[in-house]
């Protein structure tokens, strides 16, 4: 596959791992020989030995398996993966070559909903080595299969019995294939299915193993054979196996539609007791058109994919509707995609049309890129108060919608902020995103306080933070500058240690705002990171290249490629459609540019002194939102180009599409991964709001709301000295600067204390 | 064909102790006897076990790689009918195996209640309690470096006792089986001048290569005295739990190799200037590879005497 970084969606995840192998010279069998902190020695030891397939020799292997773990009272599912036989370089006692196996458990709530395939996960694992950052970003939306292969539909059906199925005739079938064709047998079943799932790409068939699904070269007795590219019949007994293959077969939706829908069924299902009989309901649900069962567009809590207790045949009948209601509606097929849902939903006129169509719709966003569209929408169309207002429960209705938009995702992020400044957002929900902030107060506190309990507050908090912060300071001149320091002995999980690298990452004048997204992305990640204005670039050295010519970069590697397109924006009803070029020429109207409009002398050269304003984007949408400018040129697409706004072809030849290329140099793997799975939303942040004045304050923003900075699991990293560039290049020791705050936040404190109350009037509670 | 009556077997020894490469040579030994006794696989996969074990001793030069699982072999040995003089000549006769052979690490006292060795335990524990044979692996050269021997048989051996103890399978106060207990590594120098040192050796002559042999009878002496080198000096407590767990009479020592020793094509006679026929790789130095044919020493031995034991207590398990 070779899409480009900027088109396949990445999903970031945790993981746990550990290695298995043997030290050097040892005469024991194998065992753990190291392991991440997140989980016991335990249970890794007992998954090595539970999952062991038998399977040896030099040859690469792929085992899945599944465990369920409770912590904080919480039942956590993972996925396991096992990238096995990779030699060593060593030898035991007895002369044998020692192989690793290298585990990593994936959360499996975090790639749920994601479409994310087990070869995504053993792309994302299987070049770290012994390299291990905190994070990885895994593939998501794996391909959906135009066509069935009997032997896969064979093997899911065969699952169906609860007993083990080998695929036999595949010795000669490279590894990967048949890791993608676990990935086909379980696309057939409900996702959730993978959250009991042990396969293996291959096993030793005289081994007594516990993989459901597996390649040997001969199937066992007790064990279902499919023979590769030939498929195998079907017990006849079998009837739920047979039912499931029959469904299957006679599906009624595009095999693609099917697997999507499979997908989203989420909730862990197992391969016994009621579990196939489940599986089977939750198949004919999905393979039939969705005007027939509306439920496919996404359950909406957990257990929502379950279907109906006793339910043997495909849920025909809609579900009811609320309470309430009075009567079953007949809704008609509704939109597959979280568009037509948003589409749909605002044409929504009766309550009960209302409640139902924001159930379905927050069902549907229930995934980050879900999350992503739906606050976008909401910004659009103002929490949708044009709809919401007409239902008795509004108030009810925006905090879910606030919840369910932003619960995942409510620090640091601009739509959010974007809201909250906007006068036309309605209350309700704006309460809803400050009390998930931590910002409501409650009232209750609050009165209990003297009226001026808050002059209290705060002079005394000011008082704490700057005494604390003056010890600090304090306490940093007496011991000495910031050299790095070591961990207590002990303190440190297990795990390797983690050093920082610097990276230089270099980037021209209209990508400074792209350099410091990457700066700070990279420091997140627990590297120091240093954008490089001028000068060339040492070639040893970790490095990051923003260019638009990748030529003289030819080994570099693209972490991402993002196109930006500007396009001229006019008021119609200011300016008919045929005077835009005359009104241009005029010069009289200002047009409204971003803060790096690179195009500027083109223009000039086209229409003389055509007067330019530059502001940041997020301005001027504002500005075209209260209508307050008649023309602007913005990065293409933008949704809130919305009449009487038109966009106008007539710039297109003069500001060409720009391409950027971020390309990367002497970066871990992991690194890379990491970065490569946030790039199409550094794409679309680029494309459509490119910064503004204050780029490293705005690029740092961004890149902590994509990408939170996430302490290394074990020994932390030694802390740089850091520095902040004045104008004339002098740095300054930032504990300077922390010591002045300190001294400041003192004296604010002290005179927020003593101040004559009639000089600070208390806010109305 | 009538179904033959099942007998399990159960290897049992220390990681690296020999018990894959045991059954690895199993094949090779029957074909190097001039007898009627033949080993053939019972389901495909024990079959394909078989020939591709043979193939890699005797084309391929390697040692099978170590069992990561429990791996079962459902193997016949079938060879002549008993004759007597009062006995009606059968046309053969048939002994069947279940083979089933552990990880040694399954066998390793742990290192703490961790799920994994639980999961092993268990798994083990099934294995033997359904046994009636067992080919105990006793490895002197580890033991001399190591050790740990008796490590790997008291925990598990306790562990049996009690299983079998709480289903009543004792037979006059000792477990029920019958042990095979197989001193590996014959074609070691240190263990081959040992048994020379002590006298142990006696000449086989019916054997037109001259192979060095120690007789069933004196094996139990050198297993002796090759306990005195323990690293650990617990060795000697290995012969000591043997006869307290087992009955005497069901217990029988083999000085055995699976690889045997080296045979110059040539004369085809035992030399005992030139018989390592385990040497260093060239092409990787810190290996070390069969240098000539395989010619495995006591390897049928113990699985016909397990299974003749097993047929005429006419268990079938």
């Amino acid at each position: 596959m070779t899409e480009s970084p900027a088109t396949v969606h990445h999903v970031t995840v945790d993981y746990e791992w550990a290695l298995e192998g043997k030290p050097p010279g040892s005469y024991n069998d194998y065992e753990v020989l190291e392991h991440s902190g997140g989980l016991g020695l335990e249970i890794f030891d007992e998954i090595r030995s539970r999952y062991t397939t038998g399977a040896t020799g030099d040859q690469p292997q792929v085992t899945i398996a599944f465990v369920g773990t409770r912590q904080g009272g919480q039942k956590l599912y993972y996925i396991v993966l096992a990238l096995q036989n990779e030699w060593s370089g060593h030898r035991d006692g007895t002369n044998r070559k020692i192989y690793y196996t290298r585990w990593f458990y994936v959360p499996y709530d975090q790639i749920a909903g994601h479409r994310v395939s087990y070869e995504a996960l053993y792309d994302a694992f299987k070049d770290l080595g012994d390299e291990r950052p905190p994070r990885v970003a895994v593939r998501a939306d794996a391909n959906l299969p135009s066509e069935t292969f009997e032997d896969a539909i064979s093997a899911a059906g065969l699952l169906m019995t609860g007993e083990p199925v080998c695929v036999v005739g595949a010795e000669q079938v490279p590894m990967v294939k048949r890791l993608r064709f676990i990935d086909e047998v379980a696309s057939l079943l409900p996702y959730g299915m993978r959250a009991r799932l042990a396969a293996a790409t291959w096993v030793s068939a005289t081994a007594g193993h516990r993989i459901r699904l597996s390649f040997a070269p001969h199937a066992p007795d007790g064990t279902h054979k499919v023979v590769w590219a030939r498929g195998a019949p079907i017990p006849p007994a079998e009837r739920t196996a047979t039912a499931y293959v029959e469904q299957l077969t006679h599906r009624r939706v595009p095999l693609e539609e099917l697997v999507e829908r499979l997908a989203q069924k989420t909730t862990e299902l197992p391969f016994r007791d009621k579990g196939p009989h489940i599986a089977l309901v939750l198949l004919g649900e999905c393979a039939v058109p969705a005007a027939k069962n509306h439920a496919v567009a996404g359950p909406s809590s957990a257990d929502a994919d379950e279907p109906a207790a006793g339910g043997d045949a495909p849920t025909q009948i809609l579900e009811s509707p609320p309470k309430g209601a009075g009567q079953t509606v007949a809704m008609p097929r509704p939109p597959t995609t979280l568009g037509g849902l948003i589409i749909s939903f605002r044409k929504a006129v009766d309550p009960a049309e209302i409640s139902e169509g924001l159930r379905v719709l927050l069902a549907a966003a229930d995934t980050d890129e879900g999350r992503r569209q739906l606050q976008k929408a909401l910004r659009t169309w103002d929490c949708f108060e044009a709809v919401i207002r007409r239902h008795p429960s509004a108030d009810r209705l925006y905090e879910e919608l606030a919840e369910a938009a932003f619960a995942h995702d409510i620090y640091q992020n601009e739509i959010a902020d974007e809201l909250l400044r906007t006068r036309a957002i309605p209350k309700p929900f704006k309460a809803a995103l400050r009390a998930m902030r931590g910002e409501d107060p409650g009232p209750g506190w609050k009165r209990m306080l003297p009226r001026k309990g808050k002059r209290h507050i705060y002079g005394g908090s000011a008082l704490v933070v700057g005494g604390v912060l003056l010890m600090i300071t304090s306490l940093n001149f007496f011991s000495g500058p910031d050299l790095p320091v070591a961990p207590p002995a002990g303190s440190a999980p297990a795990g390797v240690a983690f050093v920082p690298q610097q990276v230089v990452i270099q980037a021209d004048e209209p990508d400074q705002y792209l350099a410091h997204v990457y700066a700070q992305l990279l420091r997140n990640l627990g590297h120091r990171a240093d954008v490089q204005d001028v000068g060339p670039l040492d070639p040893a050295r970790p490095q990051i290249v923003i260019t638009t010519d990748s030529a003289p970069y030819p080994r570099h590697e693209p972490l991402m490629t993002a196109q930006s397109k500007s396009t001229l924006v006019f008021d119609a009803d200011e300016i008919p459609a045929d005077r835009v070029e005359s009104v241009l020429k005029e010069a009289k109207l200002t047009v409204e540019v971003g803060t790096d409009f690179p195009d500027e002398a083109k223009l000039k050269a086209e229409f003389g002194e055509l007067p330019l304003k530059r502001k940041p984007i997020s301005q001027i949408v504002e500005d075209i939102k209260g209508g307050e400018v008649a023309l602007a040129i913005l990065p293409s697409g933008r949704a809130e180009i919305a009449p009487p706004y038109q966009e106008s072809p007539l710039l297109d030849g003069l500001l060409p599409p720009r391409t950027v290329q971020v390309l990367s140099s002497g970066l871990p793997a992991g690194t890379e991964a990491n970065l490569e799975g946030v790039a199409e939303r550094v794409a679309e942040k680029w494309r459509t709001d490119p910064g503004g004045a204050d780029q490293p304050e705005t690029a740092a923003k961004f890149a902590d709301s994509i990408m939170p900075a996430v302490e290394p699991p074990s020994t932390p990293p030694a802390t740089p000295v850091t520095t902040i560039k004045d104008a004339d290049g002098f740095t300054v020791p930032t504990g300077v600067l922390v010591f002045v705050g300190a001294v400041l936040i003192l004296i604010i404190g002290v005179v927020a204390l003593v101040w004559s109350p009639a000089r600070v009037p208390d806010e109305p509670w | 064909m009538a179904e033959t009556p099942r007998h399990h077997i159960a290897m049992w020894g220390a990681p690296g102790s020999g018990k894959t490469t045991l059954l690895a040579a199993l094949s090779v030994a029957l074909n190097r006897r001039d007898d009627d006794w033949k080993i053939v696989g019972q389901n495909p996969e024990s079959s394909a076990y078989l020939t591709d074990m043979t193939s890699a001793l005797t084309s391929g030069k390697e040692f099978p790689e170590a069992s990561t699982a429990l791996e079962t072999y459902q193997w016949a040995l079938i060879g002549p009918g008993p004759t007597g003089l009062f006995r009606r000549q059968r046309t053969s006769t048939m002994i069947g195996l279940t083979m089933v052979d552990a990880p040694g690490g399954h066998f390793a006292p742990s290192k703490g209640r961790t799920g994994g060795a639980e999961e092993r335990q268990e798994e083990l524990m099934a294995n033997l309690t359904q046994s009636r044979g067992i080919v105990f692996l006793f490895d002197p050269i580890r033991e001399f470096e190591v050790g740990d021997a008796y490590d790997h048989l008291h925990g598990p051996l306790n562990r049996l006792a009690e299983k079998m103890l709480e289903a009543d399978q004792f037979e006059n106060g000792k477990l029920p089986h019958n042990i095979a207990v197989c001193i590996t590594k014959f074609d070691d120098p240190r263990v081959l001048q040992t048994a020379q040192k002590q006298r142990l050796l006696s000449p086989d002559l019916d054997d037109k290569h001259q192979f060095p042999r120690v007789a069933v009878e004196d094996a139990r002496e050198l297993f002796r005295e090759l306990s005195r080198v323990s690293a650990t000096g617990s060795a000697e407590m290995v012969m000591n739990a043997l006869d307290k767990f087992f009955h005497r009479d069901r217990i029988r020592f083999y000085v055995t190799s699976s690889i045997g020793f080296y045979l110059d094509q040539q004369t085809e006679t035992f030399d005992w200037n030139d018989y390592l026929n385990l040497v260093p790789d060239e092409a990787d130095k810190a290996a070390l590879r069969i240098r000539g044919p395989v010619y495995p020493i006591n390897v049928v031995e113990p699985m016909l005497w397990l299974g003749e034991c097993l047929a005429k207590q006419g268990r079938s398990r």
